[in-house]
């Protein structure tokens, strides 16, 4: 029996906003445990929550690349549980009312474009950081009151494949609008998942969330075992249960954390801390419109306006600092394919080579756009322009100062020597000259290349125009 | 009506655990089970009065809302050097509590 | 000995500025006092601030709070000295930083050097359910004072000084101020900062003032009312901004031409004790003479019944999630266990009260998903059906004006029974001054007379923002009544 998958995701996205969503408190990765704290993030008796203005117009944005449709007042409520990383005894969230309802995303896939539809998206805050120890816990408040906002699907995903296009693509929005950064290793992204299977008899079976799924290779590996997981399960004649489960990565199974038996309580009410928030049409105007360019529209301009494959622009896109980087080049040049090339053959071969992030390298954009510059011009052979290319990536040196230091500076411009040298190519090359002389034009740039391998300091430009001029002379004389 | 709202001790125990909240029922069990029933009793025309429900419910006093002109500026202030100043127990800079379940 | 300490902020300021005296005197005469109290009045005395007064020479001719020494309800945050909201789970909590209203108040040079007992974190109105015990009445110590701002109001009745703040979610300033024979405000929700302010239910919560006299209301008004930037509900200020200023422009000579005074029917006829009554019947018929309108409106009974079960409900529900934080781990009394669980579940079984933990017991209740909806979102409508009831009233009427506690302050070994918790009495005329924290109204007590020796006072309530009009008018009836005469007599 075929069983169908009905996925529904619910993913947090921290964001990057310099102080957290309700107090005032700084947002930061790496810094010593609680030293970042604001009275408000540990809930000391008589703090309130002030919403940053910067976290709202972060969720505008989301909630627009999103095609939600976003609420005009924001209206927060209060989750209320005990737990050792939740000071307060509850969080601030939006239970009732959230920023964005009813937007969709189209997944594309090979050539299927699926819509998945969104339910809503809102805003809360983060819980504190936990390091659990066989007889104690440590808590550090650092991360408490970090920005978060929460999206939830509708469960209307039917293959792993566009789950985890969607995760993915989402990725891609807060990345490149620049509202988080998006390391899912770091908790800056996170996924739940919740599946069941339906039979022939189309009737939903009880649904499976797992939790803490913290990278993307994991959510593909999590959802096809839990998959055929329940499909084992059902095809025996048992029953799914409704349970909680998160993905071991070492054992690559999903194991229970938890039956979901009773639903917790969280006696949602109002906060009346915060009155309603009236968001005038200027205000979310001018939120989206100081938006960050989407990877989307950078696509379309990538391939229409640059005329770049999907592939290639697909690889300059897969990460927002090479976009950038790409884009600060585009200011500078119009050799767009051959920029793209550099940059996603050997940029980032030599990022991968030497295992370090694109924001550690050292070479600038004007200093690759006037290497290929020269090398289209014909000032250098492309071969040179290898070489020069390994020290300025290197060194982070300008196209100068590479050539100064492997002394190419000086071109061998002297025509004597180059026509010596391009007599010796002809001589030895009477066939393609034969071609080139029957109408094969591109086989004087085989001569070329031939020529340069003698000397590879000679000038492309000169040593072209004088072997033009030999094949002339050999042509009238035959 | 006031008699689908009845509790026994053994309802307010678990509501009183549920929120951390433990009591001596030899004690004080009696106490509390009084009090309940006086303030159910109160209820009765709270409970009764059907003109409650023409109302929406109110979160504030008074009309009040936040011009987003107003919202708060990204801005880090006021971090506490001796935040953990009133925490005995820590390690390290960090709370030390008992291991979570 | 003259006792500076029980003139008014104004004298007070007088007596400075003419150097006849320092605050350094005002001050010591002041501890003196409070450590000679036999009222139960003080959690904690800040022997500190005497560097404090010493340092302020030269008076402030135009700032009244100059040197003026006060006391403080324990649920507000005071940075470095010991705040524990007369609760054991608080233990040994000190704050490392002030709530709003005490950096203002600072600000204006005036001296806090005290802590007050109250009711513990404030969930109370008879002044006997903090950690130290019953707080008494200075009249008569086999009398309670009410709550839950007890010792902030023995403060200022044992003129110990001139003034002190509390905290209002029910009638916690505006009932002990009736019964200690002393001005109560309760000015208008939103308009005082509660940053700092130990939360019970917050869209009732109100920052409030005990004085001598009303006058001085409008001193503490001016320095302790605005906008803060910690506290969102504070935005009041800004959106009634208009209001604000007329109202600051209204002098109590025109004030008088267009008083019309509403007296609720019912409200009276719940009191038992005709004494008040009687008095409170004398006092409409002076303000009748003076051209003042007084009108008898009517509120059904069945509905005044319902305004008490509304205001618990909401409260004890709203104070559950307020009081969710306090589990002895970053701060207060830390409880040794194996878990984390038994660790909290410990701490808070040993650091509430029976009576704190039976309302958080009916909050959550309240709270439950198979209640919500009949019990705490019905709250909140009724609520909104009493506020619209009182915006009629205030179409046609200035003000509302009642006996503000419907007897003088009960015995301490008082017993009721439980009939008495569901009387009209109880439910009505024990309980009315809840109506103004549903509605945010401008809130005052002012005392009114005596009745076996012991104080009762009157309550005015106005329109929102129309805080001033309301002192305004409160002044002029407080002119009628001569209370400090009658406190002479006895």
């Amino acid at each position: 029996m075929n069983y169908k998958p009905t996925i529904g995701l619910e993913i947090h996205v921290a964001m990057n906003t310099k102080s957290k969503v309700f107090s005032t408190g700084a947002v930061s990765l790496s810094r010593a445990p609680n030293s970042l704290d604001n009275v408000y993030d540990l809930a000391f008796p008589g703090v309130l929550p002030v919403l940053n203005k910067q976290v709202v117009i972060n969720a505008i944005q989301v909630c627009y690349a999103l095609n939600m449709t976003i609420d005009k007042e924001l209206h927060f409520d209060r989750k209320n549980y005990f737990y050792s990383d939740l000071p307060k005894g509850y969080q601030i969230t939006q239970h009732v009312r959230p920023i964005g309802i009813n937007g969709f995303l189209n997944i594309s896939l090979k050539n299927v474009i699926e819509k998945v539809e969104i339910e809503r998206l809102q805003i809360e805050e983060d819980t504190a950081k936990q390091i659990h120890f066989k007889n104690f816990t440590l808590v550090d408040y650092n991360r408490s009151g970090v920005p978060l906002i929460e999206i939830v699907t509708k469960p209307c995903i039917h293959s792993v494949e566009v789950a985890v296009k969607f995760i993915e693509t989402i990725h891609e929005i807060i990345t490149f609008l620049e509202i988080s950064n998006g390391k899912m290793e770091e908790g800056q992204l996170r996924c739940d998942v919740n599946i069941s299977l339906s039979g022939e008899d189309k009737k939903l079976g009880n649904k499976v969330e797992i939790k803490n799924i913290n990278s993307f290779s994991y959510i593909k590996d999590a959802l096809e075992f839990e998959i055929k997981r329940q499909e084992s399960l059902l095809s025996n004649g048992s029953s799914i249960d409704q349970e909680t489960r998160r993905y071991d990565e070492k054992n690559k199974v999903t194991k229970i954390m938890r039956k979901k038996n009773n639903e917790i309580d969280y006696k949602y009410f109002s906060e009346c801390n915060i009155p309603p928030i009236i968001l005038t049409d200027n205000f979310i105007n001018d939120a989206i419109k100081s938006s960050k360019e989407l990877a989307s529209v950078k696509r379309y301009r990538y391939i229409n306006s640059y005329n770049l494959t999907e592939y290639d622009a697909n690889l300059l896109l897969s990460k927002k600092e090479i976009s950038d980087f790409f884009e600060s080049c585009v200011k500078l040049t119009n050799y767009y394919k051959d920029l793209a090339n550099w940059i996603n053959i050997n940029v980032l071969s030599y990022i991968n080579k030497n295992k370090i992030s694109f924001n550690e390298l050292k070479l600038a954009p004007n200093a690759l756009v006037s290497l290929i510059n020269d090398i289209k011009n014909n000032n250098i052979s492309r071969n040179l322009g290898y070489e020069l290319f390994s020290y300025m990536i290197e060194n982070g040196s300008s196209l100068l100062e590479a050539k100064t230091a492997l002394h190419i500076f000086k071109q061998e411009t002297n025509e004597e020597i180059i026509k010596k040298l391009v007599l010796e190519t002809l001589n030895g090359n009477m066939k393609v000259v034969n071609d080139y002389l029957k109408g094969k034009q591109n086989a004087v740039y085989f001569l070329v290349g031939k020529t340069i391998q003698k000397n590879d300091k000679i000038n492309p430009k000169i040593t072209l125009k004088i072997m033009l001029e030999e094949i002339k002379k050999i042509k009238k004389n035959n | 009506m006031n008699d689908t709202l009845s509790v026994d001790i053994e309802k307010i125990k678990s509501i009183a655990k549920e929120y951390f909240l433990d009591f001596d029922e030899k004690k004080d069990g009696a106490f509390f089970l009084e009090e309940f029933n006086i303030f159910l009793h109160q209820l009765h025309f709270f409970l009764n009065d059907k003109n409650i429900d023409n109302y929406k419910p109110a979160n504030f006093p008074f009309k009040i809302f936040f011009p987003c002109a107003y919202l708060r500026d990204d801005i880090v202030e006021d971090i506490e050097n001796d935040i953990l100043k009133n925490t005995k127990n820590k390690v390290a800079n960090q709370i030390k509590i008992p291991k979570v379940i | 000995m003259t006792n500076y300490l029980s003139l008014s902020i104004k004298e007070i300021h007088e007596l400075l500025v003419e150097k006849k005296i320092t605050p350094l005197l005002l001050v010591n005469e002041a501890i003196k006092r409070a450590e000679n109290n036999d009222c139960n009045a003080f959690e904690y005395i800040d022997k500190d601030v005497f560097e404090i007064a010493k340092s302020l020479v030269e008076p402030e001719k135009d700032n009244l709070l100059w040197g003026m020494p006060f006391v403080i309800k324990d649920n507000i945050s005071t940075k470095n000295v010991l705040t524990c909201a007369s609760s054991n789970i608080l233990d040994g909590y000190v704050p490392i930083f002030n709530a709003t209203i005490i950096d203002k108040l600072i600000k204006k040079k005036a001296i806090p050097i005290a802590k007050t007992t109250m009711d513990e974190l404030a969930l109370g109105g008879s002044g006997t359910t903090g950690h130290k015990g019953a707080t008494l009445n200075p009249y008569n110590n086999e009398h309670i004072i009410g709550g839950s701002s007890c010792g902030s109001a023995v403060a200022v009745s044992a003129n110990i000084v001139p003034f002190s703040l509390g905290s209002d979610t029910g009638d916690s300033i505006r009932k002990p101020a009736s019964y200690a024979g002393i001005v109560g405000f309760k000015p208008t929700w939103g308009r005082i900062s509660r940053f700092g302010l130990f939360p019970f239910a917050n869209s009732l919560d109100t920052l409030g003032f005990f004085t001598n006299n009303v006058e001085d209301c409008f001193i503490l008004l001016d320095a302790t009312t605005g906008y803060d930037k910690k506290d969102s509900t504070s935005i009041v200020n800004k959106i009634y901004e208009n209001k604000i200023e007329i109202d600051n422009c209204i002098k109590t000579a025109a004030v008088n031409k267009t008083i019309r005074i509403a007296v609720i029917k019912e409200i009276i006829d719940s009191i038992k004790n005709k004494s008040i009554v009687n008095e409170f019947k004398n006092i409409l018929e002076e303000l009748e003479k003076i051209g003042i309108n007084v009108n008898y409106v009517s509120i059904e009974k069945n509905i005044l019944r319902t305004i008490f079960p509304t205001y618990f409900i909401i409260s004890c529900a709203e104070s559950v999630s307020n009081n969710a934080n306090l589990d002895g781990l970053r701060f207060g009394k830390y409880s040794e266990a194996v878990t984390y669980q038994e660790s909290v579940l410990k701490a808070r079984e040993k650091g509430f009260s029976k009576y704190i933990k039976k309302r958080f017991i009916f909050g959550n209740y309240a709270l439950l998903k198979e209640n919500q909806e009949k019990l705490y979102l019905r709250a909140k409508k009724n609520r909104n059906r009493i506020i619209d009831i009182f915006n009629n009233i205030f179409m046609d009427n200035d003000i509302v004006f009642l006996p503000a506690s419907p007897d003088i302050a009960p015995k301490i070994n008082s017993i009721f029974d439980k009939d008495y918790f569901v009387s009209d009495e109880y439910l009505i005329a024990d309980n009315h001054l809840i109506i103004s924290n549903f509605t945010g109204s401008p809130s005052i007590t002012i005392p009114a007379g005596f009745f076996d020796k012991m104080p009762f006072g009157f309550n005015l309530t106005g329109r929102i923002f129309e805080d001033k009009k309301l002192l305004n008018i409160a002044k002029i009836i407080e002119d009628i009544i001569k209370f400090k005469q009658k406190a002479k007599k006895i």
